[in-house]
């Protein structure tokens, strides 16, 4: 079934290396088919736990990790966090069937950088993995609004002296490189600093703006005004 | 946050997850079509068939654990008598 010797030759070096996490055989085995019929994404490995999905991910150097919240031994939630400690730059993609705003705000806590709905389109989940594997991050339209407000509702909290105010003017040029969608070593490049250093400082200015993770230092960003315009932007 | 029904947990990891399958295969069956793959279809079919098939299986193991004596034939016409 969806045998791939009618495509053009796959795996090219350049290909976005995608992990499946999910423990419906079928539904995985059908995302497989047809995501392999997108250009430039290799799907190189499949996991029905998250205890496997860490290792495969891991093991087969996935740049994205398109990943089920309910799965045996370790739900995907917890799977994400461990899996981002253990190497930061992959990037998760949950892809569940909750639309649920607090499953959102879970996934986004534990470090995903894409939400979408298991309703999504191939073609959708496509584009998903092709904007994370660049460094941007991707919410399901159907849960944009409720995560817009809850950041709007932290943001009217929040005061200048929460923490922008303690910020150097590094790190305010991370923290907008960051909302631009750089990873650590674009951001490094940029900067003429080493990867460690923007790493460490990034864990700093976490901790100083009250955020958990690039997403939110994004929307922190965004929030108080300091992300660069489109124009700006890398 | 707080833990889903047992039900609402049922109906989220089998139902919703098994119809999650049948709205693959029918893309992939869309898909299979317009690449000219037409050979290929049946099989998709049967499996979207499939996935709907347990999904009213689940369905009705569900059903089954709401009833109440209220809501059951029998009992209702007990009542009626």
């Amino acid at each position: 079934m969806f045998s791939h010797e009618r495509e053009t030759p796959r795996g090219s070096a350049n290909d976005i290396r995608v992990v499946l996490a999910d423990d419906h055989q079928l539904f995985r085995q059908g995302l497989k088919a047809l995501l392999e019929l997108e250009r430039g994404i290799t799907i190189v490995g499949e996991a029905s736990d998250g205890l496997e999905v860490q290792r495969v991910s891991l093991e087969l150097n996935a740049n994205v990790v398109l990943m089920d919240i309910n799965m045996p031994i370790v739900d995907g939630l917890s799977a994400t966090r461990e899996l981002l400690r253990a190497n930061s730059e992959i990037g998760v993609i949950i892809l569940s069937m909750h639309h649920e705003e607090g499953h959102v705000f879970q996934a986004l806590r534990a470090g995903a950088r894409g939400y979408l709905l298991k309703t999504s389109k191939v073609s959708e989940v496509a584009g998903a993995v092709r904007a994370v594997a660049s460094g941007l991050s991707l919410l399901d339209p159907t849960v944009t609004s409720s995560v817009v407000s809850e950041f709007k509702r932290m943001s009217n909290k929040q005061t200048p002296e929460d923490g922008l105010g303690q910020l150097t003017e590094t790190e305010i040029k991370i923290l907008q490189h960051v909302s631009a969608g750089m990873s650590n070593k674009e951001i490094a490049l940029k900067l003429s600093l080493a990867e460690s250093t923007v790493k460490n400082r990034l864990s700093v200015l976490f901790e100083k703006i009250g955020v958990l993770d690039r997403t939110q230092a994004a929307i922190y960003a965004i929030t108080h005004g300091i992300a660069p315009t489109a124009v700006q932007s890398r | 946050m707080q833990e889903p029904h047992p039900l609402a947990r049922r109906i989220h990891d089998r139902v919703l997850g098994l119809l999650g399958t049948a709205l693959m295969k029918t893309e992939m069956a869309q898909t299979l079509g317009k690449l000219g793959r037409q050979d290929e279809v049946p099989a998709t079919l049967e499996e979207l068939r499939s996935a709907l098939m347990d999904s009213i299986v689940e369905l009705r193991g569900i059903m089954a654990e709401l009833r109440t004596p209220a809501t059951d034939d029998e009992s209702l016409k007990n009542h009626a008598a």
